[in-house]
């Protein structure tokens, strides 16, 4: 019932591109989806279970680089090694998981963060990854593509957003989700009550670190150019920690809300303020400011009103049924 | 290298262990000390080691200032989200600082040149390059001297009594508000001090802060946060280890041995290498 709302949401978006959509705006788009997937899948581990993950982008870049290896060396479809891109990503999750998952709060967050840098590194010191020099990736044409190219990028990225917003979705209301709640409001009680505390820490870790490499999968082939700094790319760990929070965290409508409107902030503030670093500044602002004013993200006084809109409408419909 | 760590991890570890803050714009701080340090040698030819007496005050009113605005706003926060809470607080603090310092000087690599940024001082058969030691004076004497006045002045005494319950040390008497800023000025202006010494030794530009404040995160993790003596040794332990990578492989595999480190002791003794259990 609840996956049926997203067929026409996913059709529409899908045929977006076919409708007369101006190319010059699918990057920007592909941009917003891409953050909105990495927020997304942040949020599935830190904002229902409340572990902070700083690693997002070392998951990340082991997605990039599972595409770009076959595709530099071999000219493997980027496309295929797409999902195995995230089932490599999710086995790291599964085999760091549970030393990492042990520590909490501040810990776990320096440990991610940690665990990005070591991987970013590793990339760099061992030759056959192009080490610090990186590799170029052949630029697809259409017909490997089979439609123009970033077209195919950007079904790939919606196909992976929609994926994990459904999951996400999925999750926040399922037995699983609830028991990732209980683990943030006190592991020990969830512990008592019989939830499998461990266990679903790291499911949910490694649903997280699946999208994360997936997208990473797709970004590699469409910048078509992989480098340590470049496929691990802090921002990553950061842009979903800020965007997430500034949408709210444990819902899984904020992070894709925040996504959106931070992407196409920095993106309108890069083009139109020509001063280095401004996107940064009132990133900071932003971000200060709806800590300290609207903790829940800009979801909770959106909600409010929906609510008490609804509740306005159900109040008007029931005063009209009574009188009649 | 470690005596320098250590200048730029107190700070981190006290705000860590009086406030439970976590703060990660400190980076920022040493960088910002940096740029003083280079800018008063350019404009004005201050020897860097002369131009902590503009850098420490301004980042100790920064600092002071910075704890304030979280102060203020944290008021309806529950101590138990504190943690997460400054997080993002002083997130936010490192994104503005980050953007107004490319703003304002652009993200060039830069390196403060002196006189003597390549001599170095002989002691018997080891050669210790001049800034390193500079570091290593500065971080000793420095971080000794706050761990005294920790253990023996009476703001020493109410800094660690709010360490140790806040709810108690302010039945007793302490403005705990006043003491966090205390704390917090003292750690910037420390880290000011680290900026300079960290500008004569390496190149640096905004961005490189990411670098370092995970560096400075493993050392107080393997000192254990709050704890200066704890923080000292965790600086030269890592200051050791990562020249020894340098010295039998390459200076880009030091940090992996570094935060391979810090993942080990994180599992196997969350509470820090010298920590109580």
């Amino acid at each position: 019932m609840r996956l049926a709302m997203w067929i026409p949401i996913a059709a529409l978006f899908a045929s977006l591109p076919f409708l007369g959509l101006p190319k010059e705006m699918l990057p920007l788009l592909i941009l917003i989806l891409m953050f909105c997937a990495l927020a997304t899948s942040w949020n599935i581990l830190a904002g229902y279970a409340g572990y902070i993950s700083f690693g997002q982008a070392g998951f990340f870049g082991i997605g990039a680089y599972v595409t770009a290896m076959p595709l530099y060396y071999q000219g493997v479809n980027p496309f295929l090694m797409v999902p195995l891109a995230g089932v490599a990503s999710a086995s790291l999750a599964f085999v760091v998981g549970y030393p990492c998952l042990k520590l909490r709060g501040a810990y776990f967050a320096i440990v991610t963060m940690a665990l990005a840098f070591i991987l970013q590194l590793i990339v760099w010191n061992v030759p056959w990854t192009g080490g610090g020099v990186g590799l170029p990736l052949p630029i697809l044409t259409a017909s490997e593509t089979f439609i123009e190219p970033i077209v195919a990028y950007y079904l790939a990225m919606l196909g992976v957003t929609l994926a994990a917003l459904i999951v996400s979705q999925a999750v926040e209301n399922s037995k699983f989700g609830y028991g990732l709640i209980a683990i943030r409001e006190s592991e020990e009680v969830a512990e008592s009550a019989g939830v499998p505390t461990l266990k679903f820490k790291i499911l949910a870790f490694m649903l997280s670190t699946f999208f994360a490499g997936m997208v990473g999968g797709i970004w590699a082939p469409w910048v078509a150019y992989v480098q340590p700094i470049g496929a691990f790319p802090i921002f990553v760990s950061i842009y979903s920690v800020v965007m997430s929070v500034f949408g709210g965290i444990g819902t899984w409508i904020g992070p894709m809300l925040g996504a959106i409107i931070m992407t196409w902030l920095q993106q309108y503030l890069l083009t139109n303020v020509r001063i280095a670093g401004i996107d940064n500044i009132i990133f900071g602002a932003i971000l200060i400011l709806v800590v300290i004013t609207m903790p829940n993200g800009v979801i909770a006084p959106v909600r409010k009103l929906v609510s008490s809109f609804g509740a306005i409408v159900r109040r008007v419909g029931s005063r009209k049924g009574s009188s009649d | 290298m470690g005596g320098l760590y250590a200048l730029l991890a107190s700070g981190l570890s006290l705000a860590w262990g009086v406030m439970n803050e976590i703060n990660i714009a400190h980076g920022s701080i040493a960088i910002l000390g940096s740029y003083v340090a280079y800018w008063a040698l350019q404009l004005w030819g201050i020897d860097p080691v002369v131009s902590i007496a503009i850098s420490v005050p301004f980042c100790l009113v920064l600092g002071a200032a910075l704890q304030q605005f979280v102060n203020m706003t944290s008021t309806r926060i529950p101590q138990a989200k504190i943690e997460f809470y400054s997080y993002l607080i002083f997130f936010g603090m490192l994104f503005i600082s980050e953007g107004l310092m490319v703003a304002i000087w652009g993200g060039r690599f830069r390196a403060i040149r002196t006189a003597y940024n390549q001599t170095s001082v002989f002691l018997g058969p080891i050669a210790l390059p001049l800034p390193t030691l500079i570091g290593f004076v500065f971080g000793t004497a420095l971080t000794l001297a706050v761990y005294y006045s920790l253990k023996k002045t009476y703001t020493g005494m109410a800094v660690r009594a709010t360490a140790d319950d806040r709810e108690i040390a302010m039945a007793m008497g302490i403005n705990t508000h006043r003491i966090y800023v205390y704390t917090f000025a003292i750690g910037s202006g420390l880290a000011a001090i680290g900026g300079m010494c960290l500008g004569l030794l390496s190149i640096f530009y905004p961005d490189i802060q990411f670098y370092w404040i995970t560096r400075l995160f493993a050392i107080v993790v393997l000192g254990g946060m709050g704890n200066l003596l704890g923080t000292y040794l965790g600086s030269l332990i890592l200051g050791v280890a990562v020249s020894l990578t340098t010295v039998f492989t390459t200076a880009s595999w030091a940090d992996v041995v570094a935060y391979v480190m810090l993942i080990i002791v994180l599992t196997v003794r969350p509470k820090g290498l010298f920590g109580a259990r």
